[in-house]
């Protein structure tokens, strides 16, 4: 079954990626912009598989769902590290 | 732990790390202006942490409505993430550039500032370059700036000037082996690639040193400078002006180069490389006007006189003296007769090489000069086909020459040689150029004192003719004077000769007629003076009156004769003191009169005629003692004078009758000798005019001296055989 919010954010989501794809001449001058908007590609990735497990394989898209949460996090993480943990990172 | 649940946590660890590298770059990311990315940052990261921590923690369905509106700002938080974002950036990099324009703007301010000094506050060429090379350093940044300039004379950049900011000028100098403001570089765009692309006006940056110095350098020597310098970078930078080079610069950085600074060392290059030229030019002028100056000295010397000698003498002098190289040197003047140039003035040669340096026009490189009329730089005399030889030591030691032709009025006269001994090729265009200006005005001093000496020749052969002229003139007045003098006299004698003719005539006429009375009245007295023995005193007086009277008017009737029928002269050889005693008067003629002989012994003999010349000397005698009535001197004089003086043009006798009478008057000496003239109470005058006669007809002449009161002198010249 599909949930309200998961649909909302879903819509959402798709929005925000329009932006990102009309402007992405425009991100990619953000310091280590690749990594970053691959965070946001493999979280809106979650919040399809969240979409998608209401209706079939419910437990292996949750668990990939959950998967691209973290691995969302974990490339924010490397570009904080990449942008804020380096001395000159923020040029 | 579900798999799902160990996947959680470790999202859940990976937003902890992200918040902890956020926290440490948190002072950082403020001071670059990075406050709304960070705040969307950490929501969202907030979000995610939360959003997973609720299904690790177990805890999700106690919240669960909570966490699913959380989960709905998801998406809202990166969309307002990545615009702030966005923003963020855009601002920083509007901020970043306005910073660079504005150090820019600084940088630029600077460097024109630098650039002006250089430009207006020095003209000195070295102190322009050491400015230029300081300004690099100490304005550009450079830690070391060394400048070339371009010789184009050697075709070679040569090492000007260097700054350096440490104290390694001596440590570079012994690393290269050579003082560094000593390199000289080949100006050819084969020698290397930085040295291509300065020709071309294009700057070379290169990290390794022997990139842009060798080989000038080799790699040692470059390994040893980059240590020494600590530099990383190391570039050439053209100095060009008007797209022509005219150097170099060579510097280092400690630090990269954006493309800001090397927009920013090409403008100061650009600066600088006017300011050389400046320098250069302004070195030139000065150059220029030391020359000129010295040419106006020059000019004044050799035009301070106007004697040719003297000037030509001045003019190879001051060539020598002004154009550095020249060591010897000759003045060639073509001839009077157009067809030989002949050394007139030279320095350094023997008069043995002067001899056989004459030329003919085309003759030798001056020859070629003085035909071509064209300035020449012979850098080897020896190799110059033109060369005319000459088999004399001295002239092979010449090893370049420089010769300019003397043009006066598009009429070349002369050419101008300048000759050194030790180097070839030791003049130069700049020398050429000179001497061309010097020889202009020497020419024209060597014409003015050609024109002063014709002038001068032409003043003196006017005055030569003139003074010729005069003699000529008062010559021919002379001559004039002579002949007239000569006409008059021949006119006086002519109208003499007529004028005795005629009074001989009738003189002889009158004589005639007058003896016969004369002697019937002598007879008639005669017979009276015989038949009266006894005569009365009155009678006897009488008688003695007529006789006496009779005595006289025989002499004067003799005289008459004797003038009218005047002899050729019978010639043969007489002694003149003979001739004299035997000419004076019998003594009752000679009353009071005291005779003094002064007779000359051994006097020539004289080829004349006796009779006629006693006849002379008889009558000047008388007539001496007829001057003295009251008795007086006569002296005789007899002597051979040399010939040679005024008086005496050529050797005669002379004879003298003076004297101490009562003189003739100076108004009567013209006419003394004319026939009857007389100042005596008794005489017809005919005495002394047939004592000239007499004396003319025997080759002689007759002259008389008087003073009144004095006496009377009578000479008598007559020529020897």
């Amino acid at each position: 079954m599909i949930q309200e919010n998961e649909a909302l954010m879903f819509v959402l989501g798709v929005g925000v990626l329009i932006f990102v794809l009309g402007n992405h001449w425009r991100l990619r001058r953000l310091p280590a912009s690749r990594i970053l908007l691959a965070a946001f590609y493999v979280l809106l990735a979650g919040w399809v598989l969240t979409i998608l497990e209401g209706f079939f394989w419910q437990e292996l898209l949750n668990t990939l769902e959950h998967m691209c949460y973290t691995g969302s996090s974990v490339l924010m993480a490397i570009w904080c590290w990449k942008v804020f943990g380096k001395k000159e990172g923020w040029q | 732990m579900s798999p799902v649940g160990i996947v959680d946590l470790v999202g859940f660890l990976a937003i902890l790390t992200a918040l902890a590298i956020v926290w440490r770059g948190w002072k950082r990311a403020l001071e670059r202006d990075a406050k709304s990315l960070l705040a969307g940052l950490l929501a969202l990261t907030l979000f995610h942490s939360f959003s997973n921590t609720l299904e690790w923690s177990g805890i999700t369905k106690a919240l669960d409505p909570l966490e699913d509106n959380i989960q709905v700002l998801a998406p809202m938080l990166w969309g307002f993430f990545f615009y702030a974002f966005l923003q963020t950036v855009e601002i920083t990099e509007r901020k970043r550039a306005e910073e660079e324009v504005k150090r820019r703007n600084q940088e630029m301010a600077a460097l024109n500032a630098i650039a002006t000094t250089m430009i207006q506050s020095a003209l000195d060429l070295d102190e322009v370059l050491q400015r230029i090379a300081n300004g690099l350093v100490e304005g550009i940044g450079c830690n070391t700036a060394l400048i070339f300039l371009l010789d184009e004379k050697e075709g070679v950049l040569k090492g000007s000037a260097l700054s350096t900011k440490a104290k390694t000028l001596e440590r570079i100098n012994a690393i290269i082996g050579v003082p560094v403001v000593q390199l000289k570089i080949p100006a050819r765009s084969d020698f290397n690639e930085a040295l291509s692309n300065a020709l071309d006006g294009r700057m070379t940056i290169k990290h390794d040193l022997y990139e842009l110095a060798g080989p000038l350098l080799s790699k040692p020597v470059c390994s040893a400078l980059r240590r020494l310098l600590v530099s990383k970078t190391f570039l050439s930078v053209p100095l060009q002006v008007r797209g022509k080079m005219v150097g170099g610069i060579f510097a280092s950085t400690r630090e990269e180069l954006g493309e800001g600074d090397t927009e920013t060392i090409m403008t100061f290059a650009n600066q600088a490389a006017i300011a050389i030229e400046n320098a250069r030019l302004y070195e030139e002028s000065q150059r220029r006007l030391r020359e000129m100056n010295s040419l106006l000295e020059v000019s004044r010397n050799v035009t301070s006189t106007l004697e040719l000698d003297e000037v030509l003498r001045r003019v190879i002098d001051t060539a020598i003296a002004t154009i550095g190289p020249a060591e010897k040197g000759t003045l060639h003047l073509l001839d009077e007769e157009g067809d030989r140039l002949v050394v007139r003035a030279s320095v350094g040669f023997s008069p043995e090489t002067i001899g056989m340096a004459h030329l003919k026009p085309g003759e030798g490189y001056t020859g070629w000069v003085f035909a071509q009329r064209q300035p020449l730089i012979v850098g080897d005399v020896k190799a110059d086909t033109r060369t005319k030889p000459i088999d004399l030591p001295e002239v092979h030691e010449e090893k370049s020459a420089l010769c300019v032709p003397l043009v006066v009025r598009d009429r070349t006269i002369g050419t101008l040689t300048l000759d050194n001994v030790t180097r070839y090729d030791a003049f130069v265009p700049e020398h050429l150029d000179l001497l061309s200006i010097f020889a202009s005005q020497a020419t024209i001093a060597i014409e003015n004192a050609r024109l002063y000496e014709a002038v001068q020749q032409e003043l003196t052969e006017r005055k030569r003719a003139e003074a010729a002229l005069k003699e000529y003139s008062e010559r021919l007045e002379e001559m004039v004077d002579e002949r007239t003098q000569e006409l008059r006299d021949a006119q006086e004698k002519l109208m003499r000769q007529e004028k005795l003719a005629v009074l001989g005539q009738l003189a002889g006429g009158v004589a005639h007629e007058l003896r016969n009375p004369l002697g019937a009245i002598s007879n008639a007295a005669y017979f009276l003076n015989m038949v009266l023995e006894e005569p009365q005193p009155e009678v006897k007086e009488a008688l003695e009156i007529m006789k006496k009277e009779l005595g006289t008017s025989e002499r004067i009737i003799s005289s008459l004769l004797d003038f009218a029928r005047t002899k050729v002269p019978t010639q043969r050889e007489v002694d003149v003191n003979d001739l004299v005693a035997d000419a004076l008067p019998h003594a009752d003629e000679m009353e009071n009169v005291e005779v003094m002989w002064q007779l000359e012994e051994a006097l020539p003999v004289l080829l004349a005629d006796p009779d006629q010349l006693v006849r002379v000397f008889g009558n000047l005698m008388l007539n001496a003692a007829q001057a003295m009535p009251n008795g007086g001197r006569l002296t005789i004089t007899t002597e051979f004078v040399e010939g040679g003086t005024v008086r005496d043009p050529q050797s005669a006798t002379r004879i003298q009758v003076s004297d101490t009478g009562v003189g003739i008057p100076e108004e009567n000496l013209d006419k003394l000798f004319e026939p009857l003239f007389t100042t005596k109470a008794k005489g017809i005058g005919l005495g002394l005019a047939l004592v000239k006669t007499l004396v003319e007809a025997n080759g002689g002449s007759i002259e008389v001296e008087s003073e009144v009161g004095k006496g009377s002198t009578f000479t008598v010249r007559l020529q020897s055989t």
